[in-house]
């Protein structure tokens, strides 16, 4: 146990059939921290990142966000508690607008449920996130209509809406362009810089260790490593995640 | 020329919305039969048409919500047959109207939710779940009446002794406004605001548009789906009562084929075939056009056999000009 953490993934189990997608992984990710997340395809990244965001359930294992046990079994449960994804694919609503996209399940509304949305505050609140993204696009768009650039800054409007305490990123950059990448590197620093900590999965070892202050590799659904930035490079990266370096 | 430009703005911005299209093509309609036919622009004519409508403009609604959140629903024209057909039968047993409208209606709910469980909890695709709920219900139907017709006039429930239940079919609000027209314009003003002014109404066509993302975002996907389903039972239901109270007699066969024609006018007024998208104004006018159609024919003189092929023709020319935009927007989303 680390005293540091904001968040503590301890001993966790994850099947798909007969598929051990993770084995007793447990994961650290202190505050106002960029934590990598790297490994091989099929290393179990991207399953650890969605249990978290309450995209899977564990079979086995115990989730701590400061030092609370939570139980996060739906993406709710991880919204309500200030931990928001940005997904590979940006899991965005192509038919609908911007703003109906950013305040997907977070609607501001007069009486509740059925109650009358309040479409003009949440137009100025859309474009007041976005703006702090960089983005001067009408708010107005249906998403179908943007460029996977503006998709993705929607996606991470979104995360921003409401402060969170962690970002989990699943492979962000998948579809950007180098320049968007560059872009993209200084958004999530200034994410970081803000008081946010990230978890950042990505095949892009170049951008990870740019960004991230320690990175932890996985292999085979296994954790086999965690390392300092500073105390590392690429080539032991590459190492670890191909099992020709053990840790 | 400033004037000039604002009005070609507000123009093109009013023919940007979808909806605008067919509009117009109501419009060319009403034009074309106007100038053919000179009983048909008239006031009672024209009402008549609202009246007409109603029963496939309210259960195009609960479609419409159906499609709108992604799936499907085949069984509504056997719930509105079953619908009528409890109503009528409690009537005759009890003669109760209360009891006989709460009865009519607690069948739509029960389809409903049977429907609702098999899309949402056991996964089955909607078109074989509804498919399959569309026979069940038609055959509890024949089986309660062992084929035989329901006339309530014949089993004293008349207009003198419920007055009330036949005003709901055949009333006269202002003694000018047929009740079934009322009910369908209170029914799309309420669903307009659930739709489009409110949580739950975004949540459909979220779901619709991308169920992955919905439930990525926190969207009880399936309690979305579920409703919707429960909405449409109702609503079917619902217009079966009033056809009964309209017509005073039913078959247990009411409402074969009706699922098509009230698929034809969702898909007329505009809502996509793939979820995500339309409008209850859109449905409005797709069940208008469909009355229009409808009662322009017979105008002209033209048989059933004819405005069956029309309508056929109509669908078809609707769900190409869907699957083809669709196509369009895929295109412009891929080159984006």
């Amino acid at each position: 146990m680390d005293d540091q953490s904001l968040v503590r993934m301890e001993n966790i189990h994850k099947y798909f059939g007969y598929v051990k997608a993770l084995q007793n992984v447990s994961l650290d990710l202190h505050s106002q921290e960029i934590l990598g997340l790297v490994g091989d395809n099929a290393a179990g990244k991207s399953t650890l990142l969605k249990i978290l965001a309450g995209f899977y359930i564990p079979e086995k294992g115990q989730i701590f966000l400061e030092d609370n046990r939570v139980e996060i079994n739906k993406p709710i449960a991880a919204r309500n508690l200030g931990i928001e994804t940005i997904y590979q694919d940006f899991m965005l609503c192509p038919k609908l607008n911007i703003i109906k996209n950013i305040f997907l399940a977070r609607e501001l509304t007069k009486w509740g449920f059925m109650g009358k949305l309040r479409k003009r505050d949440m137009e100025k609140e859309a474009r007041r996130v976005l703006k702090e993204c960089g983005f001067n696009m009408s708010v107005r768009l249906r998403v179908s209509n943007l460029s996977g650039g503006q998709q993705q800054t929607v996606a991470i409007a979104r995360a921003l809406l409401h402060p969170p305490k962690v970002i989990l990123m699943d492979e962000p950059t998948a579809s950007l362009s180098e320049s968007a990448i560059d872009r993209f590197l200084n958004v999530v620093k200034e994410l970081k810089r803000k008081g946010c900590s990230i978890i950042y999965v990505s095949h892009r070892l170049p951008a990870v260790l740019e960004v991230a202050d320690r990175i932890m590799v996985l292999r085979g659904g296994k954790k086999v490593a965690v390392k300092q930035k500073t105390e590392t490079n690429v080539e032991e990266i590459v190492g670890l995640m191909m099992g020709k370096i053990h840790a | 020329m400033e004037v000039l430009n604002g009005v070609l703005n507000r123009i093109k911005r009013i023919m940007a919305v979808k909806e605008s299209g067919i509009v117009l093509a109501m419009l060319f309609l009403i034009l074309i039969l106007s100038l053919i036919s000179p009983r048909f622009f008239t006031v009672d004519n024209l009402l008549n048409i609202g009246r007409q409508t109603a029963i496939v403009g309210i259960m195009a609604v609960g479609l419409g919500m159906v499609m709108i959140a992604g799936n499907i629903d085949l069984s509504i024209g056997s719930i509105y047959g079953l619908g009528a057909l409890i109503t009528a039968l409690i009537l005759k047993v009890t003669t109760n109207t209360a009891l006989a409208l709460c009865g009519g209606l607690i069948v739509g709910l029960v389809i409903g939710i049977c429907n609702g469980l098999l899309v949402v909890k056991i996964k089955m695709p909607s078109f074989i779940a509804t498919f399959g709920m569309m026979y069940v219900t038609r055959g509890i139907a024949l089986i309660i009446t062992l084929g035989y017709p329901i006339t309530l006039l014949l089993e004293g429930v008349t207009l003198d002794s419920h007055p009330g239940f036949y005003f709901l079919g055949q009333g006269l609000l202002f003694n000018k406004i047929p009740m079934q027209f009322f009910f369908m314009i209170m029914i799309m003003l309420v669903a307009a605001y659930i739709l489009h002014e409110t949580i739950f109404g975004t949540h459909i066509f979220s779901v619709g548009s991308s169920e992955r993302a919905s439930f990525a975002s926190g969207i009880n996907v399936t309690r979305v789906r579920f409703l919707t389903y429960i909405i449409s039972g109702v609503l079917s239901s619902g217009a079966g009562i009033l056809a009964i109270a309209f017509i005073g007699s039913i078959l247990p066969t009411a409402g074969q084929g009706l699922e098509f024609e009230v698929f034809a006018a969702v898909i007329i007024g505009g809502v996509s075939m793939s979820g995500g998208e339309g409008s209850i104004f859109g449905i409005f006018i797709g069940s208008l056009i469909f009355g229009i159609i409808r009662n322009g024919l017979v105008l002209l003189g033209i048989g059933p056999f004819w405005q069956v092929f029309v309508i056929g023709i109509i669908t078809i020319a609707a769900v190409a000009y869907d699957s083809l935009t669709w196509q369009k927007r895929q295109e412009r989303v891929i080159s984006a």
